[in-house]
Formats: C-alpha cells, sequence, structure tokens
C-alpha cells in the first residue's frame, strides 16, 4: 500500500476503529460541555453575591458546581481510555502493515539497514504517533470544540468582548501553525540522530563477544564516543528550536490575557457587562490557557507524531523492484525443472559479473552436484533462482516458465532453501519449525521429524513442541539448527530442494545421522546440493564444476568418474576432498 | 528451556533506586542547581501574576488595595510576561544540557561495563530487549531529573501560594488544603500497583522490538520459507498483547492523574459552599476567590505533577533494576559512576597501550576439572581436563551437541564456570575471560560478527594501523583474492592488485553481510592474526571453507613456528594434521590421543572419521 498524504493515511488506519472514534467523540462533547458549565456557575455565583442573594442558594450553587467537577472527572478518565485504546489499535495495524511492507522489500534494501533501524521505525516511531491518538487527538480536537464553545457564550453575552476573544484565539491558532512548520524538520533530525545512535548500540552488543574475545572492547568504546557525541549535540540543537517556539507561545498568551482584562474593564467600566461576566469573560480567557497550551506542549509530541508519519510514508514509498510476475497463480506439485538460460548477474550495475553466461538445466528428479571455491558464484544460483536480485540479461526458468513471470509466493514455494546459517527464533520449537505457520498440524511435525530421522533427537527436548529455543538459538548448536533448517523445508514440500553446504555445520557423525533424512527430503524432489566437499555430492547425478561465475564442467557423475581427463575425476584422484592418508584406513570417498 | 535452568548470577549487591539517584545527582550538581534556581523561579511566577489578577478584580469592584487603576496593572502584568519568556529560553537550554548530560553517562557506564569490565559478560536478553532498557528505562531516569528539577519550582509555588491565601482567609486555606492531602494519601496507596502494570507493560514492548529484531536479522529466511504472512500475523499478536498491557497501565495512570488535576475544581468548590457566608458579609472579595481559584488550578496542576513524580519515581526503580541485570557481575554503582569523562567536547580518549610481555608467551595451557552448563539447558561439559603444550596443534572433535563450543567457550570465560581452573604457563588464571584475549589469546567463533564499519576497521578493531601486519594477518587468513577483488569491484583504482586499500575501505554493511559466510569467517581469521596470538583458537572455521583454502590456511599457520592452536573440528585435514585429538561425548572427553592410535582404540572417533559408514 501507499499513502499519498499524511492525512491519507490516518485516514485509512482510523476508518476500522469508526465506532470507538464515535463514542470517543460524544464523551469528549459531553466533557467539553462540562468544562463550560462550571464558569457559568461561578459568574452567576458572583452576581449572586453582587445583589446581596440568599446564603442558601450560594450554597446550592457551590454544590452544582462540585457535582459537575465530579462527572467531568469521569468522563476524562474515560476519554483517555478510549483514546489510548484507538492509539494502540491504529498504530498497531500500521505497526503490522510496515512490518510487512518492509519485508517484502528486495534484499539489497535490507542488506544496507540494521535491525536496530527497524525497531525504531517501527516500533519506536510509532509510539509517538500512539501518542497522537490517545493525547493529541483528545487534546487538539477537545481544545477547538471547547474554544469556540467559550467564544459562542462570550458572544451571547456581548459581541465584543466575543469578537475580541475570537480574533484572539484566530491570530494565536495561526502563529501557531506558522511555527509548526519550522519546527518538523528539527523533529526528523532528532529521530534520524537517535536511531543512528541506537543502531550503533544494536550491532555492537549483539556482537559482544567477538569485540571482548579480541580485546577490542576500549577500541569500541571510543567509537562509542564518537557517535555519542553527534548525538548528543544534534539532540540538545533540536530541543532549543523547540525552546523558542515555546517561549513565542508564552508571549502570545501573555498578550492574550492583557487585551481580554483590558476588554472585561472597558466593557464593565460602560456597565454593558456585568461583574459576573467579567469574571467568567477572564475565567474563559484563562480556559483558553489550556487548549492553547495544550496545543503548543502537544506541539512537541505533534511534530514526533507527523514526523514519525513522515517516516512511515518514507517507507512505505520503497517499493520493491522485485515484484509477482504476471502469471496466474499455480499449483504445481512434483519434482520441478529448472533452466538458466545465458545467465550473466552482477549485484551492482557496472562490477565484475559474478555469473557470467551460465546456460544449465536440471529435468526434474535431477539431483546436482555444485562445486567451486569460496566466491565462484555457488550461492548466487541460489539467489537469483529464489529471486532476490533479478537477472541481468538471459533467464532463469522454473517448471519451463520464466521466474519473473511467476508470482513471488508460488515461485517461492516451489523451492525449498537449507542455508549455513540457519536463523532461529525466540519461540518454541514448533514454530521454530514451521516459521510461525499454524495451519501446519503438530501431527504434519511429527511425522516430518520422524521421516527424516530425528526422533532421538526430538525425544531429548525437554517439552518437545513447546520447548523454548532462546534468542539467538542458544541452547541449541549449530548441527541442531540445520537439523531444524531441514524440517522446515520438509514441511513445504517444495518441488526443487537447494542444499547450501549443507553439511557445513555437521560432523560426519551426525552427518550420517541425517543421510537418509536428506534422502527423504529428496526423494521425489529436483535438488541442487552446493558443496565445497565432494562426499557431499555422492548421491548427485550430475556435476556441475563453476569457477570465477563460468562452468568449467558439466555432465553426469558417473561419466565425469569415468573420464580420467576430467576436472572432476583429477580431484577425486588428488582428493581435493578430505586427502586419506596412508596410516588411516581406507576412507575413500565413495562416488 | 527447562525447570532445572541455573538462575543468572545474582550481582553482588543491590542498589535501591534512591541510593543510584543520589549518586547520579553528585555528578554534574552545579548545574543541577542552576536549573533547581531557573526552574524556581518559573514556575513561582503564577504567584506574582496571580496577585495582579486579584488586584485587578479588586480595583474593578473598587477597591484599589495598590492606588494603581487596572491599566497601569495589565502593564505590569505584560512585562512580568515578558520576563517570564525569557526566562523559559535560557532554563531551557540549561535543562537540555543537563538532560543530555545525564543519559548519555549513563549509557557510557552501561556500554563501557558491556565492552571492558572484567569476567563473563552475559546479556540476561536478546541484544534487542538490551536496546529497550538502553532507550526507554535511560529515558525513564533521565525524565525523573525533569520532574525532579520542576518539583522544586512547585515546591516553592505550593509554599507561596498557600502563604498568601492564608493571609487571606486561612480557614477557607486550610479546608481546601483537606482534598489535595487525600489525593497524596491515594497516590502512595495506588503506588505498588502502578508500578506492577508498568513492569508487564514494559516487558511486553520488549518483546516486540525483540521480534522485530529477530525477524529483521533473518529476512532473507523469512523470505525464502515465504513466511512474511506468518511472521507478520505473529506480530499482530505481540502487538495485541501489549496493547492489553498497555492500556491496563494507562488507565491507572491516568485515573491518578485525572483525579489530582480536578481536586482544584473541587477546592474551588468548597470554598463556593461554605465561603457562601464570608462572600455574603463581603469579607470575602471577588479579587480574593479570583487569586484563591487561579492558585487552586495552578496547585492542582501541580499536584498532579507530584502525583507523577512519585509514581515515576516509584516505576523508575523497575528501570534501574533493569539496567542493574545488564551489568553482570558489576558494583551496582557502575552505573552511576562518575570518574571518566563523557568526552562530548575535545580529544578522545586514548586507547590503553598493548604491550607484550614475557608471560604472554605461551609455554602451557592447563585446564582441571572444568565444567559449565550452557545457559537455560542441561547439556554442558563435566569436570574436563586438558592441557596443551606449546607450538602444538590441538583438534576437539565430536558429533552435534557433544559439548565442543561449550568447551571452548568456557574455557575462553565466554559462559560463566560452574567448577574448574584453567593455568597458563603453570598459573592459574583468575579471570579468563579478560586474560584469555590478545596477544595471549584469539578465538574465531563459529558464526563471527562484523560491524557497519569498513573492512580494514572490522579487521583491526583497535591494533594500531600497520600494513605489513594487516597484509600479512589478510594473506594467512587466505583472504588476500578477496581483498583484491574487492578492490576491483568497490575501489577506483581497479584491478592494481597491490592496491588492498580501497578493498579494505569497503563497508561491510549491517552485521557483515555484504560479505559471503567464508569471506566473513577468513575476516574473523584476519581479525585474529592481526593481533599476532601466542595462541589460536579456532571454533570450526573450516565450514565455510574449500578444502584447498583450508590446507593453505593450516599449512600458513604453520610457517610460523611459534605458533599454537585449539581448534574444533571434523575435517580429515586438521584431524591428520593434530599432535593431540581430544574426542568428545555428552560433555565429557571419551579418548584422547593421536589420530592412529585414536582409529585404533576408539570406535568414536572411527564414527567421525568415516562419516557413520
Amino acid at each position: 500500500m501507499s499513502a499519498k498524504t499524511n492525512r491519507a493515511l490516518l485516514r485509512t488506519y482510523l476508518r476500522p476503529e469508526w465506532l470507538r472514534f464515535t463514542v470517543l467523540t460524544i464523551l469528549l462533547i459531553s466533557g467539553i460541555a462540562l468544562q463550560l458549565v462550571g464558569p457559568q456557575i461561578l459568574s452567576i455565583f458572583i452576581n449572586t453575591v453582587s445583589a446581596d442573594g440568599a446564603v442558601a442558594t450560594l450554597k446550592w450553587l457551590g454544590m452544582v458546581y462540585l457535582v459537575v467537577a465530579g462527572v467531568n472527572l469521569a468522563v476524562g478518565v474515560a476519554t483517555t481510555y478510549l483514546g489510548q485504546d484507538v492509539g494502540w489499535r491504529t498504530t498497531n495495524a500500521l505497526r503490522a502493515d510496515l512490518a510487512s511492507h518492509a519485508l517484502r522489500q528486495d534484499i539489497a534494501f535490507h542488506h544496507l539497514r540494521t535491525p536496530g533501524e527497524f525497531i525504531e521505525r517501527i516500533d519506536g516511531d510509532l509510539t509517538a504517533l500512539a501518542n497522537f491518538f490517545s493525547v493529541f487527538i483528545i487534546n487538539v480536537l477537545g481544545s477547538a470544540l471547547l474554544l469556540a464553545g467559550a467564544i459562542v457564550l462570550i458572544w451571547l453575552i456581548d459581541w465584543r468582548a466575543g469578537l475580541a476573544l475570537g480574533g484572539y484565539v484566530v491570530l494565536t491558532l495561526g502563529a501557531l501553525l506558522v511555527l509548526r512548520h519550522f519546527a518538523v524538520p528539527a523533529g526528523v533530525l532528532e529521530r534520524e540522530s537517535s536511531a543512528t545512535f541506537l543502531g550503533f548500540l544494536e550491532e555492537r552488543v549483539a556482537g559482544i563477544e567477538d569485540i571482548r574475545a579480541n580485546g577490542a572492547g576500549h577500541y569500541v568504546l571510543r567509537r562509542f564516543y564518537e557517535v555519542l557525541r553527534l548525538w548528543y549535540h544534534r539532540s540538545i540543537g533540536v530541543w532549543m528550536r523547540r525552546s523558542v517556539i515555546w517561549s513565542t507561545t508564552t508571549m502570545l498568551f501573555a498578550l492574550g490575557y492583557s487585551l481580554m482584562l483590558g476588554v472585561a474593564a472597558a466593557l464593565y467600566f460602560d456597565r454593558a457587562i456585568s461583574l459576573g461576566a467579567a469574571y467568567l469573560l477572564f475565567q474563559y480567557t484563562l480556559m483558553m490557557q489550556r487548549p492553547l497550551d495544550l496545543l503548543t506542549q502537544q506541539f512537541q509530541e505533534l511534530q514526533r507524531s507527523l514526523a514519525s508519519i513522515v517516516r512511515a510514508r518514507e517507507l512505505f514509498a520503497f517499493q520493491p523492484t522485485i515484484r509477482d510476475g504476471p502469471a496466474l497463480p499455480r499449483h504445481v506439485a512434483g519434482a520441478a525443472s529448472m533452466t538458466f538460460d545465458h545467465v550473466t548477474f552482477a549485484y551492482r550495475k557496472g562490477e565484475k559479473p559474478v555469473l557470467s553466461d551460465l546456460d544449465f538445466s536440471l529435468s526434474p528428479g535431477e539431483i546436482l552436484g555444485l562445486l567451486g571455491r569460496t566466491g565462484s558464484g555457488k550461492t548466487t544460483i541460489s539467489r537469483l533462482l529464489f529471486r532476490l536480485y533479478e537477472v541481468e540479461t538471459g533467464a532463469v526458468l522454473l517448471d519451463g516458465v520464466d521466474v519473473r513471470q511467476l508470482r513471488l509466493g508460488d515461485l517461492r514455494r516451489r523451492v525449498g532453501l537449507v542455508t549455513q546459517d540457519v536463523q532461529l527464533f525466540h519461540a518454541t520449537i514448533r514454530d521454530n519449525l514451521t516459521f510461525f505457520d499454524p495451519a501446519i498440524s503438530d501431527d504434519q511435525i511429527h511425522q516430518a521429524i520422524a521421516t527424516l530421522g530425528l526422533t532421538d533427537w526430538f525425544m531429548r527436548l525437554p517439552r518437545g513442541l513447546d520447548s523454548e529455543v532462546s534468542s539467538g538459538g542458544g541452547g541449541l548448536s549449530a548441527g541442531e539448527a540445520q537439523l531444524i533448517a531441514f524440517v522446515r523445508v520438509f514441511l513445504r514440500d517444495p518441488g526443487l530442494v537447494i542444499l547450501d553446504e549443507p553439511s557445513a555445520r555437521l560432523d560426519p557423525a551426525t552427518e550420517a545421522l541425517i543421510e537418509r533424512g536428506v534422502a527423504a527430503l529428496l526423494r521425489g524432489r529436483t535438488a541442487i546440493i552446493i558443496a565445497h566437499r565432494l562426499g557431499t555430492v555422492r548421491r548427485a547425478d550430475t556435476i556441475m564444476v563453476l569457477d570465477h561465475g563460468a562452468i568449467v564442467e558439466f555432465g553426469p557423475r558417473q561419466s565425469l568418474v569415468d573420464d580420467p581427463t576430467s576436472r572432476f575425476a583429477e580431484l577425486l584422484r588428488v582428493g581435493l576432498d578430505e586427502p586419506v592418508s596412508a596410516a588411516a584406513p581406507s576412507a575413500e570417498v565413495n562416488v | 528451556m527447562n525447570s532445572t535452568m541455573t538462575p543468572p548470577l545474582p550481582n553482588p549487591t543491590s542498589w535501591t533506586a534512591g541510593r543510584y539517584l543520589r549518586h547520579l545527582l553528585r555528578y554534574d550538581r552545579r548545574l543541577f542547581i542552576v536549573n533547581l534556581i531557573a526552574w524556581t523561579i518559573f514556575h513561582s511566577y503564577p504567584i506574582l501574576t496571580g496577585l495582579i489578577i486579584g488586584s485587578f478584580f479588586n480595583t474593578l469592584s473598587g477597591q484599589a488595595p495598590f492606588g494603581w487603576n487596572v491599566w497601569t496593572l495589565l502593564a505590569v502584568f505584560v512585562a512580568a510576561y515578558v520576563g517570564r519568556s525569557l526566562l523559559e529560553l535560557g532554563a531551557g537550554y540549561l535543562w537540555w544540557v543537563y538532560y543530555y548530560t545525564m543519559v548519555a553517562l549513563l549509557r557510557r557506564n552501561l556500554f563501557g561495563w558491556l565492552m571492558t569490565a572484567p569476567g563473563t559478560m552475559q546479556l540476561p536478553a536478546s541484544a534487542s530487549e538490551a536496546m529497550s532498557r538502553f532507550r526507554d528505562d535511560i529515558n525513564e531516569i533521565g525524565q525523573l531529573f525533569e520532574n525532579w528539577i520542576d518539583f522544586g519550582g512547585m515546591f516553592a509555588f505550593c509554599v507561596g501560594s498557600l502563604v498568601v491565601m492564608s493571609m487571606i482567609n486561612w480557614r477557607l486555606t486550610l479546608v481546601v488544603t483537606i482534598p489535595f492531602a487525600m489525593v497524596l494519601v491515594a497516590t502512595n496507596v495506588a503506588t505498588p500497583l502502578l508500578k506492577r502494570l508498568r513492569r508487564a507493560a514494559r516487558a511486553a514492548g520488549g518483546q516486540v522490538s525483540d521480534f522485530i529484531g529477530e525477524i529483521f536479522g533473518a529476512v532473507q529466511a523469512v523470505r525464502v520459507a515465504t513466511a512474511e504472512e506468518v511472521v507478520v500475523e505473529r506480530f499482530r499478536q505481540i502487538n495485541h498483547v501489549r496493547r492489553r498491557s498497555a492500556l491496563r497501565d494507562g488507565l491507572a495512570t491516568t485515573l491518578l492523574q485525572n483525579v489530582t488535576e480536578s481536586v482544584g475544581l473541587i477546592g474551588t468548590g468548597l470554598i463556593l459552599v461554605l465561603g457562601a457566608e464570608v462572600f455574603a458579609t463581603g469579607s470575602f472579595s471577588i479579587g480574593d476567590f479570583a487569586i484563591f481559584s487561579t492558585y487552586l488550578a495552578s496547585l492542582a496542576s501541580r499536584m498532579g505533577f507530584v502525583g507523577s513524580t512519585l509514581a515515576r519515581q516509584k516505576q523508575v526503580g523497575v528501570s534501574f533494576e533493569r539496567l542493574e541485570r545488564m551489568l553482570t557481575g558489576a558494583d551496582p554503582g557502575t552505573l552511576v559512576a562518575n570518574n571518566a569523562s563523557l568526552h562530548l567536547r575535545g580529544a578522545l580518549p586514548d586507547l590503553p597501550p598493548t604491550t607484550r610481555m614475557p608471560i604472554d608467551t605461551l609455554q602451557s595451557l592447563t585446564a582441571r576439572g572444568l565444567t559449565a552448563r550452557f545457559a537455560g539447558s542441561e547439556r554442558g561439559i563435566e569436570r574436563i581436563d586438558l592441557e596443551i603444550a606449546v607450538g602444538s596443534f590441538t583438534v576437539i572433535t565430536g558429533r552435534v551437541g557433544s559439548g565442543k563450543t561449550t568447551l571452548l567457550r568456557a574455557m575462553l570465560g565466554l559462559i560463566p564456570l560452574e567448577g574448574g581452573t584453567v593455568y597458563w604457563n603453570g598459573e592459574p588464571v583468575a579471570d579468563p575471560a579478560t586474560f584469555l584475549v590478545p596477544p595471549r589469546v584469539a578465538y574465531t567463533p563459529q558464526t563471527p560478527r562484523l560491524f557497519s564499519e569498513s573492512l580494514r576497521d572490522n579487521i583491526l578493531l583497535g591494533v594500531p594501523e600497520d600494513d605489513d601486519a594487516l597484509l600479512n594477518a589478510i594473506r594467512l587468513a587466505q583472504m588476500e583474492a578477496d581483498v583484491v577483488e574487492m578492490a576491483a569491484t568497490h575501489g577506483s583504482r581497479a584491478g592494481t592488485s597491490t592496491d588492498y586499500a580501497s578493498g579494505l575501505a569497503m563497508l561491510v554493511g549491517p552485521r557483515g553481510v555484504r560479505l559471503s559466510g567464508g569471506q566473513l569467517q577468513r575476516a574473523a581469521a584476519a581479525r585474529m592474526f592481526v593481533r599476532a596470538p601466542s595462541l589460536l583458537v579456532f571454533d570450526d572455521i573450516s565450514s565455510a571453507l574449500d578444502v584447498e583454502t583450508e590446507r593453505a590456511l593450516w599449512d600458513g599457520i604453520f610457517a610460523r613456528a611459534d605458533v599454537t592452536c585449539l581448534v574444533v573440528s571434523h575435517r580429515r585435514l586438521a584431524l591428520q594434521r593434530a599432535d593431540q585429538i581430544l574426542v568428545m561425548r555428552d560433555g565429557q572427553i571419551v579418548a584422547r590421543g593421536s589420530l592412529g592410535d585414536l582409529l585404533s582404540t576408539s570406535p568414536e572417533m572411527r564414527e567421525i572419521w568415516e562419516g557413520g559408514t
């Protein structure tokens, strides 16, 4: 979704809350009426005193005043509660949409941003926006009504007094509106510098072990001082700009009081109004202070809110360059076919291509062993298959269709990936296995665990599927994390599986444990096994050797083994993989 | 993960919020006092303006107390406000300087401790949760100071206004103080509830930021799993929980606030009811009433302030507790220590010099009876003994979950030891976490972390720049080709293979995402080599290296005579090279010796070697 203006964005998120918003409005108006009634009672009281009225009447007026104050209290609490509720509901909806939008951006977009920055943008910024609903709307909307009500009531007593009060309010508000535009950039600046500062902290705190184990604590602390300094001076500058606004506002009030007191005195001396009415005028002018003051005090909130709406819109304005293709939703089952059709690709325009003129295909059920040095482009192949990046020239085809034609969901459901670094969440084992998908039943999970031969591992979990994984996967070894990744992919039942160095984190004993599982995972599926080691490509039908983004060798594994001049055979001979020493018992690579 | 989870180690002693605050006040006492004076004058202003307004109405109704006419009074009134406005500007500046200094102090102390303190450092929560403490809890404490400074001024106003009112009519003054007193009592009664609600709301907030941090840390995994929608759905649930928690907290706070604010109206009402007689007799004038009602309104808004200050004062205890828990093993005073400059201007602090002493050179490393458990799990290592001779190559091997990494981490002080001692050159090491670091020991974890800086800064991490040493480290880490390629693709003078500078200047992105997994590990290895440690510890470095690269790596390392290696690996290349292999299973060393011996004596070793065939 995208919003063209701040208002459009607000409207979008307020609309679902119309019922609560209506009740809120009714409460707000009742509260204002009660506030306006109070000074009227005082005015009558003073006129009664002036007219030497009965003490009993005065006492009765006092009691009414007390009751009004009490009811006003209750209404005020209810209004604030409801306002906060609306605030949380709307911003929670916005939070979810922002998170969803940000998640769907290109991978390149994420490589430029820290998780800490998203915490600030999706949560920190919106807390200011929640205030907008809970505090600002109530105070500002309420204030506006209060101002209007007071002006009307004064006008009814004497039009000149009403005119003076109205003129003062309009002028003050006009001045405030001018000031507001002056202050918004300051708000944006402050949020940005605080996001940078917190982003720095988050990254360093997350990497605390690396820093400490390298004895780099003092160096990082020194960098901290640099970042701290920038944030400190910027923040004070921003607040001083705001202080100027506040003190200007104070002056405006002072002028307003003097004006109204002058008008009251002049009209009273003219005998145009009573003493009670003069007092009422003064009381209402005092009441103007609060709404106008709130307007300015809430001003910083409004600035923050506007700044956060601006930042939310900024985030919404980012559009992934990689989007759903025009193809209709499709549901293909069974093993997938796959083709790289003369693909050339570089991560940035003008850079040396990571893949050059890559041309090969896999038929359904075929298993490809992909070999090559680090940086030869193996990982890039899987990224292109998932369309995490867009191919420059040539095309990647899945099931005979260009991946750019497919819907991203359909494409990615067809392909499963096991990476070397498995991302684990601070959640239950169940959530980690299903990736939070509630549609996957426990039975399915148990079945997958059994099929993959992980029952032993699973039985050792203290609370089964409800066992908690602590943050960052603490409590689980890297090997166990790999096992979880296997179950994840298995549960999704893709037609093509990419195992990116699946044994990288597994010792041979554990690897053997899940051999059966891998076999189950690959059964009836097309697969690409990316590996540095020959041992892991034993089950491959076809071998591809990649070097600097180009195919050095491609062919059926057996014929490559049989051809003594092939690069693959040479690799086998010289024992690129785990060379076998004379002292050790035979452990030939089983090809 | 289970109920027998070991609780986090308690800090030596815990401080009360009051004690923390007293210490914090000492930091820049002069600025605090100047603030207090400026804001006291500012907040006392309504006494003056109230008196002017009272005189105004008395003059209007025919009694002129000062002999001034209404127009003179209005001129005085305007002049008073001009003064107030200027004061607001100056006092504002003083306050922001003070606030940001205090907040900076707390953040520095916390961060400085985490980065440089002795002992094993264990965060009580994830990095994102820690961020919510760095951000919200410290802001909360800063805001308490704001309340305090305002409190001083408001107190002055309260006393002054009560004196003025008593001089007009002490009986009515006494009557209107009753509701104020009742509110104060109510505030105190409600405080524990407020505290509990706030704590719950904070925890729920931490969950939200935690979750955002996790999903955006794993964004590629979310994408390829097409889990965007379900992840967002879970995010909605967590937000929903937070909303309810925050609403409860908000309701309690609002209730208390509104009650205290409406106490002025109640007071005015009481004057009307109980003061009807004195009004009628004329001994209480309209001007007097104007003064009373002006003061009562101001008092009430300040009363609400008393409430919120008291509430914040109580709630700030929660913030201090949460911050205290981040300071593993620290004296609580660390959080508010004020002996080091904040370096907000001027030169940055010098790094402590690294001098290599004879003791830093490894003769032997011995561990006796090491016992440790991975936080939250029963898994761990039990009474491990090991010996590493200078110049040797030791490989720890074993199945997944056998405790290899735990052993390394426990030995290096990265997780707390439950028992056992590490000996360096025969001497017991009191604090492995700070002793077993460069120039003695360096360590490359399984998944190293880099930071959003240049590759050069990531490798050096504060080691004084020395181009030869840096180049050597890069070569040793088999990273030379990568750097040349980075120079070619990112640098300006592309292709000149001797120009490493532009390759090293490449920004690696948040957490090093612009590097491949293998590059990340090699960068971490270079980070280790550039420190020229006596003992090199690798946790499974080979997993992201191909065999040729790995062989070159080991060859390079052993070309230097003085080096000792401790490595977790199951690769044949490493096992064959080992002088000593330690085979682990279920947290114990089940066999040790050379590869040849172990293959004939240890079935576990055979299984690992043969990959279970």
